[in-house]
């Protein structure tokens, strides 16, 4: 089958460019996440193997810090194509900082029906003239390849897909939200409380230890600070949100790096082949999620296993 | 002596400075108990920034020696380069809440990526001003003091010798500072900073590939930047290469460090001149740079100040 190159986004400024960011965000950011993310466990179980309280504090902060920084990130990849600024590639939009996008992303959540995150999740797309939210099936040159029995253990893969990433991403909103001030407290200035020259006492003045408490910014004399959980269950509940944000935003760049996988580009950016018997469709649930005629047809139809 | 105390609603719990100081009107005026509560803190906040940057160097070192110049590589250079800057904007963000008339926590706590870069900025056109919150003593405010003239020289000398060194310090901070803040602002919301090698191919990355130079070291990374213009209409993206070879790390490590050097030692000096209620510091920690006579002088005039004060 021949492949027209006219019926592809332009090479030079949409496909190359996001694809250099998508490989980019799996091989060079990612790691360099995950990587942060062990070493300020590491560190903090240093520093609470000392009597330093201060470095302590700092340290339990930074694993705060690395960790809601896994949950930023996903926020922009997220909202560039969920939400992406029209007529430019996608990924531009990943590239314009604003303090809004983090808490747009996960305070919104909770409304998302399950077109939204299909569109984020990378199962549908938008149609480059209405904008509307498609499925991929009904791209041009794919569509035509499936039957009906293709399209419906598709869309079952893709409730299932849905149906395991919704919770995920509303525990991590709930999570940006319990612990993003402790975040901004790390980032700018290191704003721990000093536990030598300040303590917290309830209405009975009656003297509370608090895991973490920190001042808050633009808002002077106020300290946010948490008295339920000790600092190891703190570190415990943030690394393992944060590897769930690890691998949501993996789940994101791969879906999209599956439509590249079946260009080969020449050296000089042009379209050399494309492979067309590949449908580009990442999909993740558990396998008891989908009947087994659906998984079947994935797997010897088009190859895929849901991960 | 007092016992200042102030409630901050906390739901329904409050925070409570319990420090004592002899004149709490003069912490007041030296930018209030919360700014010297976090000066004097600064001791654990400088061993952790300074202990984390020493462990993104060990990573990046290792991940180098398996892989050379990966992608890898380049994201664990990113990362020292955060932390380092993260080390700047303590710095920074101190300098400005000092600088303020009066100074106050205030102006640190909701400090700016602006008013950050003028403080930077001003390390470079201002120097002078910048030193101001290192309270140094002049040779006017050392003859006032019970010292023979041979310990005001040597004071005069540790005041020049460690304004030498600050200045010095102040400037490297600076200099990492104002060129890499895009690119820190970038590890720091989003990651959109691409891999060199990806964006020079073959193939090229397309536009983002578009008036890039190849710095010849590697790794390196792009960061990408862009801003919306004209009601959305008009979105701008600018490009900043990063290196991330090992003398480029290396020298974001220095400065990093010398950044959390920087914010113990002006945290040190000020929080010890609000403790003994004086406006000037002599910065005991840089008495290695004098000769032994000189810092016999020196302790001799010290000891003699702390005896009259018992």
């Amino acid at each position: 089958m021949s492949f027209d190159p006219q019926a592809f986004p332009d090479p030079h400024a949409v496909l190359l460019p996001s694809r250099a960011y998508l490989q980019s965000f799996a091989a060079q950011n990612l790691p360099a996440r995950e990587a942060a993310l062990d070493d300020a466990v590491a560190h903090f179980e240093e520093a609470t193997a000392s009597d330093d309280l201060g470095w302590r504090d700092m340290a339990l902060l930074g694993v705060i810090g690395e960790a809601m920084q896994l949950l930023e990130d996903l926020t922009y990849i997220g909202t560039a194509y969920e939400k992406p600024l029209r007529g430019i590639a996608h990924y531009v939009t990943a590239t314009v900082y604003t303090d809004r996008t983090p808490n747009n992303f996960y305070s919104s959540l909770k409304n998302w029906d399950d077109t939204r995150l299909k569109v984020l999740l990378g199962l549908y797309g938008y149609h480059p003239e209405t904008h509307e939210p498609v499925p991929l099936y009904s791209a041009p040159g794919l569509h035509e390849r499936l039957d009906p029995e293709d399209v419906e253990a598709v869309q079952e893969a893709e409730r299932a897909t849905v149906a395991y990433f919704r919770p995920i991403l509303l525990h991590l909103a709930h999570e940006w939200e319990q612990y993003r001030r402790y975040y901004h407290a790390f980032k700018h200035g290191g704003l721990v409380i000093n536990r030598d020259d300040v303590e917290l006492v309830d209405e009975s003045d009656v003297t509370r230890i608090a895991s973490i408490s920190v001042w808050l910014r633009k808002d002077e004399g106020t300290g946010h600070g948490d008295t339920t959980l000790s600092a190891e269950e703190v570190v415990d509940q943030v690394t393992r949100s944060a590897r769930w944000a690890l691998r949501v935003a993996r789940h994101l760049v791969d879906a999209r790096l599956r439509s590249f996988a079946a260009i080969e580009f020449a050296d000089d950016g042009s379209i050399a082949s494309v492979e067309t018997r590949a449908l580009p469709y990442v999909f993740r649930f558990p396998p008891e999620q989908v009947s087994e005629a659906t998984r079947e047809r994935l797997r010897e139809r088009f190859g895929i296993e849901p991960a | 002596m007092a016992v200042p105390s102030q409630g901050t609603p906390n739901g329904e719990q409050f925070l409570r400075l319990v420090y004592t100081h002899h004149d709490h009107d003069y912490v007041e005026r030296r930018g209030g108990p919360l700014l010297y509560t976090h000066m004097r803190g600064a001791g654990g906040r400088g061993r952790y920034r300074r202990v984390a940057l020493e462990r993104a160097d060990a990573m990046y070192a290792t991940a180098l020696a398996e892989e050379s110049a990966s992608m890898r590589v380049g994201g664990l250079g990113l990362l020292l380069l955060q932390r380092a800057m993260l080390a700047a904007e303590d710095l920074g963000g101190l300098l400005q809440a000092l600088l303020g008339k009066p100074p106050s926590f205030e102006r640190l706590a909701s400090v700016s990526y602006g008013e950050l870069d003028k403080v930077f900025l001003d390390v470079r056109d201002r120097p002078a001003r910048i030193l101001k919150p290192f309270i140094l003593p002049t040779r006017e405010v050392l003859e006032d003091e019970d010292m023979t003239a041979a310990e005001v020289e040597a004071a005069l000398r540790l005041v020049a010798l460690t304004r030498s060194r600050w200045l010095q310090m102040l400037q490297r901070v600076a200099e990492l500072w104002l060129d890499q803040r895009v690119v820190a602002k970038a590890t720091m919301h989003g990651m959109p900073l691409v891999a060199g090698e990806l964006v020079l191919g073959p193939p090229p990355a397309g536009v983002l590939a578009e008036t890039v130079r190849d710095p010849r070291t590697r790794p390196f990374a792009v960061a990408v930047l862009s801003r919306v213009q004209n009601e959305r209409r008009e979105v701008i993206t600018d490009r900043h290469v990063v290196q991330l070879d090992h003398r480029s790390v290396a020298r974001h490590l220095r400065a990093g460090k010398a950044a959390v050097r920087l914010a113990e030692e002006l945290s040190q000096t000020q929080a010890n001149s609000i403790e003994l209620g004086y406006g000037y510091g002599l910065p005991k920690h840089s008495f290695s740079l004098l000769s032994s006579q000189e810092r016999a002088l020196l302790d001799e005039a010290m000891k003699r100040q702390q005896a009259a004060e018992e």
